[in-house]
């Protein structure tokens, strides 16, 4: 029995196969041919779906059957359901309904019941965990101390001394006390102010602004200069700058290997400028961002351009991430694919956010009257046209063309075997002289990846004679036409498989469609003959022999007869003209808004998007709702989302902002993982403090410029960066704030704005289009241009952050190649120059004065005498010194540090 | 006095106050100085040679002879997730024979490296997480899949320092940027001076290959005196505010700048070898790359990772027959590697890696954008990594991949692995080369790690 059926398979399999003759190659069988074909036929619906109560995963499965009995019966193929069912004999069921399996296929199945339906135990199951649809958020889980609601207690009062500062210091003060620090003294005033500066407005004081503050010994002195650094618009460019980092603001969409320009991507980094100017509140702020679209009418003119936050995405996959990163200080990203490891998030929530972004869509709002959008849209569409129909005739010519030359194979194969062998004889008529130097170069070739040619190549060595170069070439023009035949064929196979002209022309259907191509030598062959040219990516190709079509240097006008090539260049005529009348792009800004439809996600296990779980409603997170959260039920739930970020009650929400503000004036927050207060973030330093000033925060009616003041009005603002062996050594870190944080190297955009500034180079003029930071750029770095995919390289040596992605906080990186920008590159050499002209400008009375001049406006602070000497000693020895020297002056560790 | 001594000497000598007097303290305080490991180390150099986009096994250095006769069947077993549609199994184009003593198949499209197979240990059961090129170009270099985490180069140099302080500590060519691009050298939370310094080696001429190294208007000793002032400047700065370790190393930054403007133009230019050394690296980025990364360990630089070029051109979705070509252009320049290393005297002591981030499927990916057809889809679950030099057991295999060339079977070799291997040639311990950061001692080698002691020597 078993000899007869093994006998009977090796001559239905042929030769090729590997047979029954041990478990081992049973198994084999069934690998190689048996659980690829249930997987591709039947799995669909007979594994966890269990249609028809019937699963096929397993070989209990099929012996046990489903609801129309036991599906397969070892050893008796003809007495199988499963087989009579996939044979389309059975009366009633007649799988798999996609259409019948081939008689290959059916014959396997056959012979594999036959000999036992050996199924190896691989110990693989098809695995479904599902993400539990309900989740509970447990009480310890709630009583983490970020999520707890804000606990505002009243701000301790210190011993018997007398209270310094604001209530900011209460509270720090009593840290310090009790860990038995004493804070150091105050900053000097020319260093407050430069600190004060830098910190709203990114640029230095002026002289005159340092010494009016040093000499101005009334109690409100500093509370006035924080008030004019708040009303300067540089306060905006500086705080909006700070906002962009979280908002990963880049003027264009990340490409492979360059950005697709968002063109009015720049509106909205002027609407957070703006924003921080007038101080919108912060709730506003959020809800702007996220559901801008949805508000009232009347708020809803000033606050659309919010809506770039979601819109000039890198790519619309990280809204969840960067919309919790960047409002709650949660890293929702990491619930994709499991459950929060150290959150309580689910999956579920996720999706659940998820779902309300893909039911919303990114559009833009034209700013121009409807009839000049559609003036352009249509002048575009028929640009767009035109140009369509252009290729398309090329290419319908380049197509014909080929197909003659395929014919021609044989001709052009004898001339270039004679051209080869030094015949002068000018070749037939009917042949082109460039295609034929074309041949000549091709069957010139060693390399050739196809073997079509082979026989060919050797007569070539031996010489041949005309007989058998004519034989030869029509053998191979043969094989030629016949290749192309076949590759006709498979595309129009392709065609259907991808659905038509719309999937052929989509990339993510062609990258999932299974789809028919020629054998590779075939390819080859034809590829080198006809295919067009590839100029990019791994594969490059020049071009085939008989390609002519559109490209530079590969025109087809010349094949072309003059009632044809009178067509094309009229059609060329009418696009430039089209183009030359085509009116200016109008300008829009980038905003989101809802689909006619919004869905809910399903969760996809494991974050695999073809394994889909439950459905995740979509609704805000489970750790920031009382129970189960409630189902967003207006349009995608933006609004609600926004709102739920924006209600006071949120314990992240003012947490979160205030420690960023915090973070930017100290150079480190009060919690220094500024976007993440979850349990892997640190824990705050000041927890009574944070929630104090969030509490004040959201009375203020979220007034960040309020927040601002209080913060600065502080004596903890005003210290002293100062060293202190004692306090050190207790707290290396300065965690309890003792002094200020020690030196803050200016940011890259401080750093380059402030050596314009001193330079009198810097044009102060706001907004508006971005340019690239090249030589002639002389605004603030916060205009300049900025690539996903080319960064600036002089920005990124300062540390300017990686616009892909959210960033909550600036690497300070100290290095060698950062010198060497300030001891060559042209930019500070030029800058030098500007400044030592602007010091003989403004101070004509020689070096004394200059050397007083340049300290004042680099450094804020005069020169002591003994660096006057140091100057004056430099400059008597050199020849045209200052340009050198103030390029020193700018290179010095003082100029890029705040105290 | 030979060049090293003479820029030692400048270092001290210039200006009237020597920066270095200002730095001058016991070895160690300075970020890039040479510091001890953990024990004695075999290597004292890393090359690696990043073939980015994911070099195909099965076509390479895993030779299947089941491809050949399975071609055009499925692979067994159940179906398998690839990142896009795959279809059956493909045979390699290319043809593998045994190479050099060790016997070890080596495909065709690298004659050279098989000619020097035997200083070799193929790897050939690395296996890595996720399928995409950010996240396993993230796991190679920096052992950790997302970013923001040191690169292996930072880690090296942090914990070894470099043989010369007047170069950078860890280099990276290439002529413009892989994916994911600097956060593929960043020291992520470890001090910036142990970030790779990003040099384009398709620019030929120094000041091009090294943004600013040189100043296009000072005459001679003008930079100096300049220096000498800068260096009164921050001294006095320094004098008013006491204790500051930042600024300090801010000033230590700008004494190596300047001695970088001597020294990197000298070492960069690979026009100072001879014409017969060159040639033999060929016209080509890479080639030119491993030619610099020869002359930079010559210089003591510790690490040197060098892109086969920018984006991901090993990436062979459409046409494996792209390996080929890219193979033309490697296969020279990695065996010249080799041997100029050696006879430099220089093979013991340094680590050469050629490697990428996956391997490719023994699948043929019949979806595709270039309608062609004939490529491999990316595979993180079996791939091939060679090791040679300094304390590698050459011309050995280790680990082997399924019948079929998808995964890895046997020894698998996980990147931590594969980086706690490295460390510990370098003489460090991987579990002991932490960094505290955000609460945590982090390591390169994350959770994971066991050092491969078969492929020591």
């Amino acid at each position: 029995m078993i000899n007869r059926v093994i006998l009977s398979i090796g001559i239905l399999l042929g030769p090729a196969l590997p047979l029954f003759g041990s478990d081992r190659s049973a198994a084999e069988f069934f690998e190689m041919r048996i659980r690829p074909l249930l997987a591709e036929n039947c799995y669909a619906c007979h594994t966890s779906a269990r249609k028809g109560d019937l699963r096929l995963d397993s070989r209990d499965g099929l012996v046990r059957g489903g609801s129309s009995g036991p599906a397969i019966r070892p050893g008796n193929a003809a007495g199988s359901l499963l087989v009579r069912v996939v044979s389309h004999t059975h009366e009633r069921l007649q799988m798999p309904p996609q259409g019948k399996l081939s008689d290959r296929k059916i014959e396997d199945l056959r012979s594999w019941i036959d000999a036992g339906a050996v199924w190896p135990d691989t110990g693989d199951k098809l695995i479904a965990s599902n993400p539990a649809a309900t989740y509970t958020v447990t009480p310890e889980q709630r009583a983490f101390w970020s999520l707890r609601p804000l606990q505002e207690t009243d701000p301790p009062g210190v011993g018997d001394a007398p209270r310094p500062g604001n209530p900011i210091d209460y509270f720090v003060l009593d840290r310090l006390e009790k860990e038995g620090l004493a804070p150091v003294g105050s900053a000097d005033r020319r260093t407050l102010i430069r600190r004060a500066s830098f910190d709203l407005s990114g640029l230095p004081p002026t002289p005159e602004e340092v010494e009016a503050f040093a000499s101005d010994t009334s109690p409100d002195a500093f509370s006035r200069v924080v008030e004019r650094l708040l009303a300067s618009h540089h306060y905006g460019e500086r705080w909006g700058r700070h906002w962009l980092d979280l908002a990963r603001y880049s003027d264009g969409r990340l490409g492979a290997r360059t950005d697709t320009p968002y063109p009015n991507a720049f509106r909205y980094r002027d609407w957070v400028v703006e924003a921080f100017n007038r101080d919108l509140p912060y709730d506003q702020f959020i809800l702007a961002q996220v559901a801008a679209d949805q508000l009232p009418v009347e708020s809803r003119e000033e606050l659309l351009a919010g809506l770039g936050f979601l819109a000039i995405a890198p790519n619309l996959d990280d809204l969840v991430d960067v919309t919790a990163r960047t409002f709650l200080g949660l890293t929702v990203g990491c619930a994709r694919c499991h459950d929060h490891k150290y959150d309580p998030i689910p999956t579920q929530d996720f999706y659940s956010l998820k779902g309300v972004f893909t039911s919303s869509k990114a559009g833009e709002h034209p700013l121009v009257a409807d009839p000049v959008v559609d003036a352009y849209k249509q002048s575009q569409e028929r640009i767009n046209a035109r140009k369509e129909a252009i290729q398309a005739f090329i290419t319908a010519q380049s197509e014909q063309l080929s197909e003659i030359l395929m014919g021609q194979t044989s001709g052009y194969m004898v001339a270039a075997w004679k051209a080869m062998r030094g015949n002068s004889q000018a070749p037939p008529a009917e042949l082109d002289s460039e295609i034929l130097d074309r041949w000549v170069k091709y069957l010139g070739r060693k390399d050739l990846e196809h073997p079509y040619l082979r026989e060919w190549e050797e007569l070539g060595d031996q010489g041949g004679t005309l007989q058998q170069v004519n034989d030869l070439s029509r053998l191979f023009q043969d094989a030629v036409l016949a290749v192309h035949a076949e590759k006709k064929g498979i595309e129009d196979r392709n065609y259907v498989k991808l659905g038509g002209a719309k999937g052929v022309a989509d990339q993510g259907t062609r990258q999932f469609t299974n789809l028919e191509f020629l054998d590779l030598e075939k390819w080859y062959l034809w590829r080198d003959l006809a295919a067009g040219p590839h100029p990019r990516g791994s594969f490059r190709f020049p071009g085939g022999v008989f390609y002519y079509g559109a490209e530079e240097g590969l025109e087809i006008d010349r094949f072309l007869s003059p009632v044809w090539k009178g067509h094309l260049d009229r059609m060329r005529a009418e696009l430039k003209r089209l183009e030359d009348s085509a009116p200016e792009p109008y300008p829009f800004l980038h905003i989101y808004q809802d689909r006619e439809k919004p869905e809910d996600l399903q969760v996809a296990i494991r974050g695999d998007t073809k394994n889909l779980g439950d459905v995740a409603p979509r609704r805000f997170l489970h750790i920031l709702s009382d129970g189960t959260p409630k189902p967003f039920t207006e349009g995608s739930g933006r609004l609600e989302l926004a709102k739920a970020i924006a209600d006071p009650r949120n314990p992240l929400t003012a947490r979160v902002m205030v420690n960023r503000i915090w973070q930017h004036h100290f150079g480190r927050g009060l919690i220094s993982t500024p976007s993440n207060l979850g349990r892997l973030g640190e824990p705050a330093s000041h927890p009574r403090l944070l929630d104090y000033l969030a509490g004040r925060f959201i009375r203020n009616g979220w007034s960040v410029k309020q927040l601002h003041k209080e913060i600065m009005l502080s004596a903890a603002y005003a210290r002293s960066s100062r060293h202190h062996q004692e306090n050190f050594r207790k707290d290396p870190e300065n965690r309890l704030l003792w002094r200020m944080n020690p030196i803050q190297r200016l940011d890259a955009e401080a750093l380059r704005d402030t050596i314009l500034a001193v330079s009198g180079s810097l044009d102060r003029t706001p907004g508006g289009p971005p340019n690239p930071l090249d030589e002639k750029h002389r605004r603030r770095a916060l205009y300049a241009t900025v690539s996903r995919t080319q960064p600036d390289r002089a920005m990124a040596l300062f540390d300017f952050p990686d616009p892909n992605a959210h960033s909550d906080r600036r690497a300070v990186t100290v290095g060698p190649m950062q010198r060497l920008f300030f001891l060559n590159s042209p930019f500070v050499m030029e800058q030098a120059k500007a400044l030592a002209g602007r010091l003989a400008r403004e101070s004509p009375q020689g070096n004394r004065a200059r050397i007083r001049r340049a300290y004042q406006l680099l450094y804020g602070r005069p020169p002591d005498p003994s660096e006057i000497r140091m100057g004056l000693e430099y400059l008597e020895e050199e020849k045209d010194p200052w340009p050198k020297y103030a390029q020193m002056l700018l290179a010095s560790s003082e100029f890029s540090s705040v105290n | 006095m030979n060049r090293r001594e003479m820029l030692s000497l400048m270092g001290t000598g210039f200006g009237t106050v020597g920066m270095s007097s200002l730095l001058a303290g016991p070895s160690g305080d300075q970020p890039l100085s040479r510091r001890t490991p953990h024990f004695p180390p075999k290597a004292k150099h890393v090359i690696f040679l990043f073939l980015n986009g994911g070099l195909s096994q099965v076509d390479t250095f895993d030779p299947k002879p089941a491809l050949d006769r399975h071609h055009g069947d499925p692979l067994p077993g159940p179906k398998v997730r690839t990142d896009r549609a795959s279809g059956t199994l493909m045979r390699s184009p290319f043809r593998f024979s045994r190479r050099g003593e060790s016997g070890i198949p080596v495909s065709e499209i690298f004659p050279q490296v098989g000619e020097s197979i035997d200083d070799f240990c193929v790897i050939r059961s690395m296996h890595s997480d996720i399928g995409n090129h950010e996240p396993s170009l993230l796991l190679m270099s920096c052992g950790h899949q997302l970013p923001g985490h040191p690169s292996m180069g930072s880690w090296i140099t942090y914990g070894l320092g470099s043989e010369n302080e007047n170069l950078p500590g860890f280099v990276v060519l290439c002529p413009g940027y892989p994916i994911v691009g600097p956060p593929l050298w960043s020291s992520g939370f470890l001090p910036n001076t142990y970030q790779g310094t990003h040099v384009r080696n398709n620019e030929t001429s120094p000041e091009k290959l090294v943004r600013n190294v040189r100043n296009q208007s000072l005459l001679p000793g003008e930079q100096e005196r300049q220096l000498a002032l800068l260096s009164r400047l921050n001294r006095s700065y320094l004098g008013r505010l006491g204790h500051q370790p930042e600024l300090e190393s801010g000033i230590a930054a700008m004494e190596v700048a300047f001695r970088m403007q001597m020294e990197v133009p000298h070492v960069f230019d690979i026009t100072r070898e001879k014409e017969s050394t060159r040639s033999r690296y060929g016209d080509s980025d890479f080639g030119r790359g491993c030619l610099m990364a020869l002359r930079l360990v010559e210089q003591g630089v510790r690490m040197v990772q060098v892109f086969y070029g920018s984006s991901q051109p090993w990436d062979s979705h459409d046409d494996i027959q792209d390996h080929r070509r890219h193979a033309q252009v490697a296969d020279g320049p990695i065996a010249a590697l080799i041997r100029d290393l050696k006879s430099r005297g220089l093979f013991e002591e340094t680590l050469v890696m050629v490697g990428s981030e996956f391997g490719r499927t023994p699948m043929i990916q019949n979806s595709g954008l270039e309608k062609i057809g004939k490529g491999r889809d990316h595979n993180v679950h079996g791939y091939s990594t060679l090791l040679a030099g300094g304390g590698i057991r050459g011309g050995c295999t280790y680990g082997a991949t399924d019948d079929f060339g998808y995964k890895a079977v046997e020894d698998r070799v996980h990147p931590n692995d594969l980086h706690a291997t490295i460390l510990h040639l370098l003489g460090l311990d991987h579990t002991r080369l932490t960094f505290r950061y955000s609460g945590r001692d982090f390591r390169l080698t994350d959770v994971g790690g066991k050092v491969l002691h078969d492929v020591l020597a």
